[in-house]
């Protein structure tokens, strides 16, 4: 049973359980050397929202976890902001130390010939990840952002009319959208179920150690965006 | 156990093959005059045994099996997927045990069948499930359900993904 951590827990608890919670944590301006606060001892020394940390370590680390309530606490703008953060990591960190560990595979496998052409065509298959990715992300900052913040009540239409009639409006939801999710996840299974031929293994380590992080951080913050922007966007409407 | 169809040969021809077929541990085979008369049922039987005038005339329909008919003409050429009515009967057994033996014939890693590869080879052209049902003669249903099996088998649910493999497997 996972644990749902409150105001009382050591700060540093969630990490010890799950340790992908630290790109989570500097999101909120909280880095490694976290020390022996209470969550709430750190969310009044860093000016952290209090039950909004709660909400998104909870969702982020427990999948049975719904914040309830809880949102009625949340300004939409702390959790577009906290959103844009995760958008940066994964273009500005994940998607290039993904890119940079694919290239070294496969300057490692050239003269392999069967070989390397799976591996390029794995690597074309990440580039189209990666294009799904950024065009998620462009949209997330030039098309939904700003109209959550600006017009709350028109950004509802538009969604309720891009779920009865997806022709309509050419921007992929920014919530209840698993096509990205599905896509990582048929990388990590090439990888590990279809991969033919010989390769350098700490090299093949390293990037499907890569993607899996990936495919873990786009999950759970999914759930966020489902479970805490979705409801949120629903009550201010 | 697989269904083999044999089509528009003469009786005493269809009967020849279908023994032959039924030799083979895993087959049991069912005779049509007319393939008109087989289409409706098209969807049970994976492999095929045809006459040249009726493969011919329905292109459409078998062009897309490859690999899972054998056409009877007058003179086999020595090649698959023919075969020549006055051939040697070694060569006819021949000819259809691989036809049978491709049946358990699977994609490397993916343990898809015959038709769940036929399935995917349409599946990622692009087409509807609609036209890939008119297509393979099943139904829509039929369609979705090979559709999940596939995903389930491959650890694959995106198109470009089950497009990826194909690709790779030497299916498209």
């Amino acid at each position: 049973m996972m644990p749902v951590y409150n105001k009382d827990s050591r700060l540093s608890e969630p990490l010890f359980h799950d340790p992908s919670l630290i790109p989570v944590y500097n999101r909120f301006g909280i880095f490694l050397g976290v020390g022996d606060l209470s969550v709430r001892e750190a969310c009044e020394v860093h000016e952290v929202n209090l039950e909004f940390f709660l909400a998104v370590i909870n969702t982020y680390l427990n999948k049975d976890y719904f914040p309830g309530n809880l949102v009625e606490e949340i300004h939409i703008d702390m959790l577009l902001d906290y959103l844009e953060k995760t958008d940066s990591y994964y273009s500005d960190a994940q998607l290039p130390n993904i890119e940079r560990h694919f290239n070294f595979l496969l300057q490692k496998s050239v003269g392999q010939s069967a070989a390397g052409s799976s591996l390029e065509l794995l690597r074309k298959f990440f580039f189209e990840v990666k294009e799904e990715m950024t065009l998620m992300i462009r949209n997330d900052l030039e098309y939904w952002f700003p109209l959550f913040r600006n017009d709350l009540p028109e950004a509802m239409v538009r969604i309720e009319k891009r779920i009865n009639d997806p022709d309509s409006i050419s921007v992929s939801l920014p919530f209840n959208n698993p096509t990205l999710e599905e896509k990582i996840q048929d990388l990590i299974s090439f990888f590990v179920i279809h991969l033919k031929g010989d390769y350098d293994r700490n090299l093949l380590v390293a990037v499907v150690s890569a993607i899996y992080t990936l495919a873990k951080d786009v999950r759970q913050n999914n759930r966020i965006r489902d479970r805490i922007l979705q409801p949120i966007c629903i009550r201010r409407q | 156990m697989y269904q083999a169809a044999v089509i528009g040969l003469s009786s005493l021809e269809a009967l020849a093959i279908s023994h032959i077929l039924e030799t083979f541990d895993n087959i049991e085979s069912e005779s049509f005059q007319d393939f008109g008369i087989f289409v409706p049922m098209s969807e049970r039987y994976a492999i095929y045994v045809v006459s040249s005038d009726v493969f011919s005339a329905n292109l459409d329909f078998f062009l897309p099996k490859k690999g899972r008919y054998l056409v009877v003409t007058a003179n086999g050429y020595g090649k698959d997927p023919l075969v020549g009515r006055n051939d040697d009967i070694s060569i006819i057994t021949e000819r259809l045990g691989r036809l049978v033996g491709a049946l358990d014939c699977v994609a490397d890693g993916g343990g898809l069948s015959v038709r769940e590869m036929e399935v995917l080879r349409v599946l990622v052209s692009g087409k509807t499930v609609k036209e890939i049902a008119d297509e393979l003669c099943i139904s829509p249903n039929t369609v979705i359900t090979h559709r999940k099996n596939i995903s389930s088998k491959l650890g694959i649910k995106s198109i470009s993904g089950l497009s990826l493999y194909a690709l790779m497997n030497g299916i498209i």
